[in-house]
C-alpha cells in the first residue's frame, strides 16, 4: 500500500534524529517492527493506521528527548559515587578512545574564539578599530559559549566541553565575589585561582546538571586538570591585563594551550591524559617566557607585588595543581581498594 | 560479562519473530490499556540494555524472512532487578489488600 510506503519514509527519515549509535544499533529494527505494525493496522482500516501514525508523531518528541539524554554507563557505572575516593572499588579505567576530530575542534574552536575575541578588544582599545566590532565579536564569543554549555549539559558534559565549564564557571564566580566583595578583579582571580576546580566540583553535588561531571571526575581525575585549561584562559588574561606590553604577547599563551588541548583529546592512556597537563603548562610557561619575559616576571598581580621568589612559588603551586589528576591516580592505584577476584 | 553468562530467556516470554511481537505483547499484557509508540519501546529497550539488564543476541527461532533478526533476553542483573521490582509491588499490593478500607470495598 502506497501510504504505509510513504509513512514509512517518513519514519525512516525521523529516524535521523536520533543519536548515531542509536540509530546504527536499533534503527533498522525500529523500521521494520514500525513497518509491520502500520501494515497489520491498515488490514483493519484507515482508522488503525492513523492510530499508529499518531501515536509515533505524538511520543516522538519524549522518545528523542530521551535517546538525547546521557545513559548511566553499565555496570559498576551506574552506582552511585563512593563518597569515600579510597573505599570506591571502581579504578580510573587504564585506556581511552581518542575522541573523534569533530570534538577536537569544537575545543580548538574554545581557543581561537577567545584568542580572537581579546585581541579585538585590545585592539579596540588602542583605536585601531572601532568599538563595535569587540562588541559583537565577544557576544558571539559568549552565546557560542553559552549554547555549548547548555548542550554539554545533557549530554554529561563531555571532555572537550570542560574547557567552555571552566570558563563560564570563573566567570560567574568572578562576578559573585566581585559583587559580595568589591575588590579589584584580577586579585580576586588570583586568589581563586587554585580554588575554582573545587568550588566547581562542590556545586556539582548540589546542582543537578552538574552532578555527572563531579561522578566523572572521580572515575577520571584528569577531566579536573583539563576543566583547569578553560579558568587558566580566562584568569590569567584578567590577571596580566596590567601587564605592560603588547595584546598580541599577553595572549599568546592562549594559543600555547591549543596543542595541549588536543593531544588530551587524542591519547589513548591515562598516563598520557595525566602528564599531558602538567607538561603543557610548563611548555606554555617557557614559551611565554621566550616571547616576552616580563610576563614572567609579572603573571599575577600578587606575585607582581612580591617579587620573582613569590612568583616562583605561586607557579609551583601551579604545577603541583596540573600534576594532582596524576597523583591522584597513582595514589589511587597504589591504595585503593581493589574489587575482589572473579 | 560475556554471552554465556546470558540465559536466552526470550524478553517478553511471548515472542514470536514473526510480526510486531513486543508491541503486540505489551498491548495484549496491559488489556489494551498501555499502546506503546515503536519510539517508547526501542528508546526503553536501549535504556535497559544500556543498564545491563537485557542483552540482544541472535533470534534463536527459525527465521523465514532470511534477513538477520535480533531477540533480547534478560541478563542476569535483569533477572535479579526483575525478581526485587515484582517482590517489590507484591509487598505494596498485600499491604493495599490487608488495609482494612480495602477489605471493606
Amino acid at each position: 500500500m502506497n501510504a504505509v510506503r510513504l509513512a514509512a519514509r517518513l519514519y525512516a527519515a525521523f529516524l535521523h534524529l536520533y543519536p548515531a549509535d542509536f540509530r546504527t544499533m536499533l534503527g533498522d529494527e525500529m523500521l521494520e517492527v514500525f513497518t509491520k505494525t502500520l501494515e497489520d493496522s491498515a488490514r483493519q482500516g484507515w482508522t488503525g493506521f492513523l492510530q499508529v501514525c499518531w501515536r509515533e508523531l505524538r511520543d516522538l518528541p519524549g522518545a528523542l528527548a530521551a535517546a538525547h539524554r546521557p545513559h548511566p554507563i553499565p555496570g559498576e557505572w551506574i552506582m552511585k559515587p563512593n563518597r569515600s575516593f579510597w573505599g570506591s572499588s571502581s579504578q580510573p579505567p587504564d585506556t581511552f578512545s581518542p575522541r573523534p576530530w569533530r570534538e577536537v575542534w569544537l575545543a580548538g574552536l574554545f581557543f581561537a574564539g577567545y584568542f580572537l575575541a581579546a585581541l579585538l578588544d585590545d585592539s579596540s582599545r588602542s583605536g585601531a578599530i572601532p568599538r563595535i566590532i569587540p562588541d559583537i565579536a565577544s557576544t558571539l564569543f559568549l552565546l557560542f559559549c553559552l549554547g555549548v554549555l547548555l548542550w554539554s549539559s545533557f549530554h554529561a558534559f563531555p571532555d572537550w566541553s570542560l574547557l567552555y565549564l571552566g570558563l563560564g564557571f570563573a566567570a560567574a564566580a568572578l562576578l559573585v565575589l566581585f559583587a559580595i566583595f568589591p575588590l579589584p578583579a584580577n586579585i580576586w582571580i588570583a586568589i581563586t585561582y587554585f580554588l575554582i576546580p573545587a568550588m566547581l566540583i562542590a556545586a556539582a553535588r548540589g546542582i543537578k546538571p552538574l552532578r555527572s561531571l563531579w561522578m566523572n571526575t572521580w572515575q577520571d581525575p584528569t577531566r579536573l586538570g583539563f576543566l583547569y585549561l578553560g579558568v587558566m584562559v580566562f584568569s590569567y588574561n584578567f590577571i596580566t591585563e596590567d601587564v605592560p606590553g603588547s595584546a598580541i604577547h599577553r595572549l599568546f599563551y592562549v594559543l600555547t594551550l591549543l596543542p595541549v588541548a588536543v593531544a588530551y583529546l587524542r591519547c589513548r592512556r591515562t598516563w598520557q591524559r595525566a602528564i599531558l597537563l602538567p607538561l603543557g603548562f610548563l611548555a606554555s610557561w617557557i614559551a611565554q617566557t621566550l616571547m616576552d619575559p616580563s610576563l614572567f616576571l609579572k603573571p599575577f598581580a600578587y606575585a607582581w607585588r612580591h617579587g620573582l621568589g613569590t612568583q616562583t612559588v605561586v607557579g609551583l603551586l601551579i604545577l603541583l595543581w596540573f600534576c594532582l589528576p596524576g597523583i591522584l591516580i597513582l595514589l589511587r592505584r597504589r591504595f585503593g581498594a581493589h574489587p575482589a577476584p572473579a | 560479562m560475556s554471552h554465556d553468562d546470558i540465559s536466552p530467556i526470550p524478553f517478553p516470554s511471548s515472542y514470536e519473530p514473526k510480526s510486531s511481537p513486543t508491541l503486540k505483547s505489551v498491548q495484549h499484557l496491559s488489556g489494551r490499556r498501555v499502546q506503546l509508540s515503536t519510539g517508547t519501546l526501542y528508546g526503553a529497550l536501549k535504556r535497559m540494555m544500556d543498564q545491563d539488564w537485557i542483552a540482544r543476541v541472535d533470534d534463536p527461532q527459525p527465521n523465514l524472512t532470511g534477513r538477520e533478526r535480533k531477540a533480547y533476553v534478560l541478563t542476569p542483573l535483569g533477572r535479579n532487578i526483575l525478581k526485587l521490582e515484582t517482590s517489590r509491588l507484591q509487598q505494596l499490593l498485600d499491604a493495599a489488600h490487608r488495609h482494612p478500607l480495602a477489605e471493606q470495598a
